[in-house]
């Protein structure tokens, strides 16, 4: 059975932190035994489990986009542009130019760019435009003027497009580092992608008290923010059933003051990532298709009292990811590692970051996208969010570099 | 040894313990078999540490089965009595001595490798001048795949009167070492920064192990030695390449001229210097 869950308000469940201070959710003794114990036994291909679950994933459906829609609202990223915003207040209002520049730092999928843009919006802060790749390896000084000329706070939202891999693709993020730390730039806030900035800690070491990150979410807040999200009505509730054990995982509204297992682990396998974290929970959401019109299990159900209906709601288990084999070649690790420490690359910049020519590159971009490791996103190549921890794992074990947090 | 002695050493061969010989003999097989097959299908799926640990643990497990085969088969044919087995092993070793001395030199060092750990599987050795990655770790030999995939048998011998230089020494990493002859009249801060930078920038650098650049003034051009440590050791290759290629490259774009001497004016400048 799960712990019991911390409760906390609204505001609290959305938290920045100074990178040393994140906390990466843990498993409890029993499960990290149990999660290493079906690793060793994928490692020896054998089917995971005999056990019969208590409904089978082959009956389960997937719910519809509009189902949804009227059952949980999408994750918003207000909340915490508010509670950046409260973080950084004092500092924004303040004179001193003792940190004239803070860093956000956040995870993929976790919202950094949409938080900072919030916070723009919210602060009227100046947005500054991303360099092209031209600027960044003739190290363009003109780029750094936008910076200056006002005494407006500005926001750079992604430092990680800012720079390239390659021996002419660092000089720009240096100089820009050089000016912003000693104040020539005025004041600024910079959101970086967690690869790059673990990438930048080897050519610029950055104290951690000049960082911000967004908190870890464990279990309890897990359950806090979907119980937020999940629509209720007084005559509707929901409850949520592991589809293996038919174990409770979350009564909507709340009843018990336990987290379940199967939060646990998901705030653990996702690192405390709420972005990638709300993913994996909408995809695993299914419904028994023959059940939903009776009363039984995995449809609506009245409950004592005839006007309120208690929906139940089938979480199946983790999504299958694409499988990175153990033979996997060399260069399609190289070029997944390649994407995240640039937040993503386009087409014609991976020859540059990569010993390989371009028709090479094109071969293992279309091998891996048909692969389900990546997906091309306003013209970039981005890791998919399915592939994500996947190859966070397989970088970690090979070890390579791997993100700060 | 007389007859009688002979006999009373050796025990009556019976079919029973033909049989049971074999059997010892046919599991030793199999287990060995197993072993060679398993652990490095096993090693294939880890990675680094781990990798290397299983890859050692082979050589140990033959050596393992043999002597658990061998202490399980004497007492089928000799009566395992103290004086026997001194007169056995006396006869054996003797025989041995002369006939067999490279071999039994070599199953000997065999041994002592395993023990002192000179070489195990995964490591990247120079024996001989030959360098190559230490594939299996026989009885009598040590198999070497060489960067040219050519698959070469050293006998372990070699260890008692030859170095051996091991590159990695059973760690997942090995140093690469990129080399660039420059023509001295250059900006020798200039070109430090740009290859630091080089190594950085490659994918297949190990962030964490550090990078090293030695400049030696040579007679006929300024030697820089970029030293730095891939991920794993089988990119050795590639990443020399790389940080090579680019290396060159970004040297061409600093207007940095390489020497372009002739192979007699090399030699002449080499013998001058020395």
């Amino acid at each position: 059975m799960g712990l019991k869950a911390d409760t906390k308000d609204h505001s609290s469940l959305w938290q920045f932190v100074t990178l040393d201070k994140y906390a990466h959710p843990s498993l409890p003794t029993v499960s990290a035994v149990k999660t290493t114990w079906n690793s060793f036994k994928r490692l020896l291909q054998r089917s995971e489990d005999d056990k019969e679950p208590y409904r089978k994933e082959t009956e389960l459906q997937s719910l519809s986009d509009l189902r949804l829609a009227h059952m949980m609202e999408p994750l918003q990223w207000d909340n915490a542009a508010s509670a950046l915003e409260a973080n950084l207040s004092e500092w924004l209002e303040g004179s001193s130019t003792d940190l004239p520049v803070k860093y956000i730092i956040g995870q993929p999928f976790n919202g950094h760019p949409d938080i900072l843009s919030l916070l723009a919006e919210k602060r009227n802060l100046k947005k500054i435009q991303l360099p092209s790749p031209q600027q960044i390896l003739s190290c363009d000084d003109k780029w750094l003027d936008q910076f200056t000329g006002s005494d407006e706070v500005w926001m750079l939202p992604q430092l990680e497009r800012c720079y390239l891999r390659h021996v002419d693709g660092l000089a720009l993020i240096r100089r820009l580092f050089h000016l912003a730390e000693r104040g020539l730039l005025g004041k600024g806030v910079i959101g970086c992608s967690s690869w790059t900035w673990s990438y930048f800690q080897y050519l610029i070491a950055i104290p951690a008290e000049y960082t911000l990150t967004l908190q870890a979410f464990d279990a309890a807040s897990l359950q806090q923010l979907i119980s937020q999200l999940t629509i209720t009505t007084q005559w509707k509730t929901f409850r949520f059933l592991s589809a293996k054990s038919g174990m409770d995982v979350i009564h909507i509204p709340p009843d018990q003051k336990t987290v379940s297992d199967e939060l646990l682990h998901l705030s653990w396998y996702c690192r405390g990532n709420v972005g990638a974290a709300m993913t994996y929970w909408i995809k695993r959401l299914q419904f028994e298709a023959d059940l939903e019109n009776d009363a039984g299990d995995g449809g609506e159900k009245a409950t004592a009292d005839k006007s309120i209906h208690e929906e139940h709601i089938l979480v199946a288990d983790m999504p299958s990811e694409p499988l990175l084999q153990s033979s996997i070649e060399e260069e399609c690790i190289l070029l997944l590692h390649a994407v995240l420490l640039h937040g993503g690359i386009s087409d014609e910049l991976f020859y540059r970051v990569l010993p390989f020519s371009p028709s090479r590159c094109e071969t293992l971009l279309r091998h891996l996208y048909h692969r389900g490791f990546i997906d091309l996103v306003d013209g970039v190549w981005q890791i998919r969010e399915l592939a994500y921890f996947m190859v966070r794992r397989t970088l970690s074990v090979r070890d390579y570099l791997t993100d700060a947090p | 040894m007389d007859e009688q002695t002979t006999n009373r050493i050796l025990k009556t061969i019976e079919a029973s313990s033909l049989w049971k010989f074999g059997l010892i003999v046919f599991c030793a097989f199999v287990l060995i078999v197993v072993v060679k097959n398993v652990l490095p299908w096993l090693s294939k799926r880890l990675e680094g540490h781990k990798r290397v640990y299983v890859l050692m643990l082979i050589p140990f497990l033959r050596i393992f089965i043999i002597t658990g085969a061998v202490v399980l088969s004497v007492p089928l044919f000799i009566e395992p009595s103290f004086q026997n087995m001194i007169a056995i092993l006396g006869s054996v070793g003797l025989a041995l001595g002369f006939a067999l001395k490279d071999y039994a030199s070599s199953l000997i060092a065999g041994i002592i490798v395993v023990g002192e750990r000179n070489y195990r599987n995964g490591d990247w050795v120079t024996i001989e001048g030959i360098y190559g990655m230490v594939k299996n770790t026989g009885l009598r030999t040590v198999e070497i795949v060489t960067p040219d995939d050519n698959r070469v048998l050293i006998p372990h011998k070699l260890v008692w009167n030859k170095p051996v230089s091991n590159a990695n020494d059973s760690r997942p990493r090995l140093q690469c070492i990129a080399d660039y002859y420059l023509h001295p009249d250059h900006d020798g801060e200039a070109v430090s920064k740009i290859l630091y930078d080089v190594a950085t920038t490659s994918p297949y650098l190990h962030l964490d192990s550090p990078i090293d650049l030695i400049v030696n003034e040579e007679t006929w051009a300024t030697h820089y030695r970029l030293k730095a440590y891939p991920v794993d050791c089988e990119q050795q290759f590639r990443f020399i390449s790389d940080m090579t290629i680019r290396g060159k490259a970004a040297l061409l774009a600093l207007g940095v001229n390489f020497p372009n001497f002739s192979q007699e004016m090399m030699e002449k400048a080499s013998k001058s210097s020395r």
